[in-house]
């Protein structure tokens, strides 16, 4: 008898090599549990009916011998932001209703060519503009550890497939946090790559100097492996670069703690929650067992990530929304001229926060407000990476908890939209510097009878994601 | 700081039809974000440069081939179509 919860890329391999499990079977398990448990959670917005056929194909291979590739018949849950040919995408916006992408995004493609089955699309915050995927258009997600609260987002249907074992792995994107806040909240793996380290291609941008795609998984070996899948540079996304290989140090000695993460604190009422809190300085006392140096370093220029990325990330939104028009594709509203039909399209296809955020992008963008707004964002945006790369010289990997407390509630945080942009306030300095970080579970803490998932944000510098594997697996011993 | 009527100029800018509900409610939520960013010139920038990519800063070169793609997918989305084009309103209005 399967234990399916526990399943890796590595036991599914076993299981199907001894014959002891089909791709079928184990396709077929999780269509049964998507049936159970999605109509209450809507992790999905559409089940594929061709899973099966797949399947059927890396059975046969299976069962003639053939050497299975890394990921054979092995079940993703796509994020709805990321092309699959053939299939709807709409990151979750009514602007998209109807859209079938023509083809497969780089990932995609490359998940394919390792023998990846895809279960279904995912929900998210419309555009990946959220932190609670209660900005669909299709409605929220909800967090299988409790359904009155949030999974985080945008990346939520993606986190809450993997953590309701509703799928093996998924793939997510990550612009501010929106990989590793919902794993952190439903008690999976995330891991947001170097920026550059895997290809932009087919996933439909919503600020690209940020935007990355990355792996949710049930263990950080599954991170790892789907990473060496889909990572490399691409002719398509001219940003992409080719991963250079690991440095010479064998394995990291020392973890930097910055101060200013206990400190941050927003409008007064952000800040660490004592929960979380006890949590991380758990996991510091850990790696100290484990035999690792933890040294206190300092980001000062961190204060003002989130405020500097409320400037860069709308002004890119403004720019990439403006394809969304109602001309080539999707869905198109009625005017009596060009002007009438763009605005009216605009008008019923985007929802209130990816208006916000356009809106937002064209102020800090127009004549006059530049050098008060984007100049100085991406000045300090300048100054933020150098804080990373000075600490780099004396660290091999930062530690920081993912998020300042654990899942909220539904509804709490969705009439404030400031309040929901400081949910990414430890996750969007890493975006702004471009460097990896990966969110791994470490226990619960309970609250009103429920025992919620806290997650811990190992950061490492420019393409050194090996050292947050190798950490991020003595981490999930505990 | 920021005043309905440039709200309803950014709307006309972004192309999107707003309410004059959510011009007010777009005006409260944007002073509330402007305030927050404000911050901002807290920090001391001079002689700071501007970043402007991520990871490295070089042109990156490819062959300018054409690459094809699926033709029949690609104009099965058009969201109106006349003998294989893609239709639209004019450009030009006629008096």
């Amino acid at each position: 008898m399967t234990n399916y919860s526990n399943l890796t890329i590595k036991s599914v391999r076993e299981l199907f090599t001894n014959g002891e499990l089909s791709a079928r079977e184990l396709v077929a398990h999780y269509q049964e549990e998507i049936k159970k448990k999605d109509p209450e959670l809507n992790a999905y917005r559409e089940v594929f009916d061709d899973a099966f056929k797949a399947a059927e194909e890396a059975d046969k291979k299976i069962k003639e011998g053939e050497t299975p590739r890394a990921l054979e018949g092995i079940p993703f849950a796509i994020k709805d932001n990321i092309l699959i040919k053939g299939k709807m995408a709409g990151a979750s916006s009514k602007i998209l209703e109807g859209y079938t992408a023509s083809y497969d995004a780089t990932v995609i493609e490359k998940l394919r060519e390792e023998g990846a089955i895809f279960l279904g699309r995912t929900n998210m915050d419309e555009f990946a503009m959220g932190s609670s995927t209660e900005n669909s258009a299709y409605g929220a997600t909800k967090n299988p550890y409790d359904v009155s609260r949030v999974p985080g987002g945008s990346s939520g249907g993606s986190a809450v497939a993997v953590a309701g074992d509703m799928a093996l792995a998924a793939l997510g994107s990550d612009t501010g946090g929106s990989i590793r806040q919902p794993a952190a909240f439903c008690g999976v793996v995330g891991l947001k790559p170097t920026y550059g380290a895997v290809s932009r291609s087919g996933l439909i941008a919503m600020a690209s100097s940020l935007d990355q795609v990355g792996p949710i998984t049930k263990s950080v070996r599954d991170a790892e492996i789907i990473f060496d899948v889909i990572r490399g540079r691409d002719d398509l996304d001219s940003t992409s670069l080719e991963a250079k290989l690991p440095s010479g140090r064998s394995a990291s000695k020392t973890i930097g703690v910055p101060r200013e993460y206990f400190s941050l604190k927003e409008m007064g009422k952000e800040g660490l929650e004592e929960g979380i809190a006890k949590k991380f300085q758990e996991s510091i006392e850990f790696f100290k067992a484990k035999g690792f140096e933890i040294k206190e370093v300092s980001l000062p220029s961190v204060d003002y990530a989130l405020a500097a990325y409320y400037i860069v990330m709308p002004a890119e939104v403004s720019a990439n929304l403006s394809r969304f028009d109602g001309i080539r594709y999707g869905s198109r509203a009625e005017g009596k001229n060009l002007l009438e039909v763009y605005a009216k399209t605009r008008e019923k296809g985007f929802g209130p926060e990816a208006r916000r955020r356009v809106i937002l992008g064209a102020y800090v963008l127009s004549a006059g407000y530049y050098d008060a707004y984007y100049a100085r964002a991406q000045k300090v945006r300048y100054m933020i990476r150098k804080d990373f790369e000075n600490e780099f010289k004396n660290v091999d990997l930062l530690l920081t908890p993912t998020t300042p407390h654990p899942a909220f509630k539904i509804g709490e945080k969705v009439s404030d939209p400031l309040s929901m942009y400081l949910e990414d306030i430890y996750t969007v300095p890493i975006n702004l510097a471009g460097v990896p970080a990966i969110s791994v579970p470490f226990g619960t803490i309970e609250k009103e009878g429920k025992n919620l998932p806290v997650g811990i944000q190992l950061i490492a510098p420019w393409h050194e994601e090996r050292r947050l594997f190798e950490a991020g697996k003595i981490l999930e011993e505990k | 700081m920021i005043s309905k009527d440039d709200i309803k100029k950014l709307g006309e800018l972004a192309r999107i039809h707003l309410t004059e509900k959510e011009e007010g409610n777009l005006q409260k939520d944007l002073e509330n974000i402007l305030g927050y960013i404000e911050k901002l010139k807290e920090v001391d920038i001079s002689g700071v440069p501007e970043m402007t990519h991520a990871v490295g800063e070089k042109n990156i070169f490819r062959k300018d081939e054409a690459r094809t793609r699926d033709f029949v997918l690609l104009k099965e989305q058009f969201p109106e179509e006349e003998k294989g084009f893609l239709k639209v309103k004019g450009v030009f209005e006629r008096e």
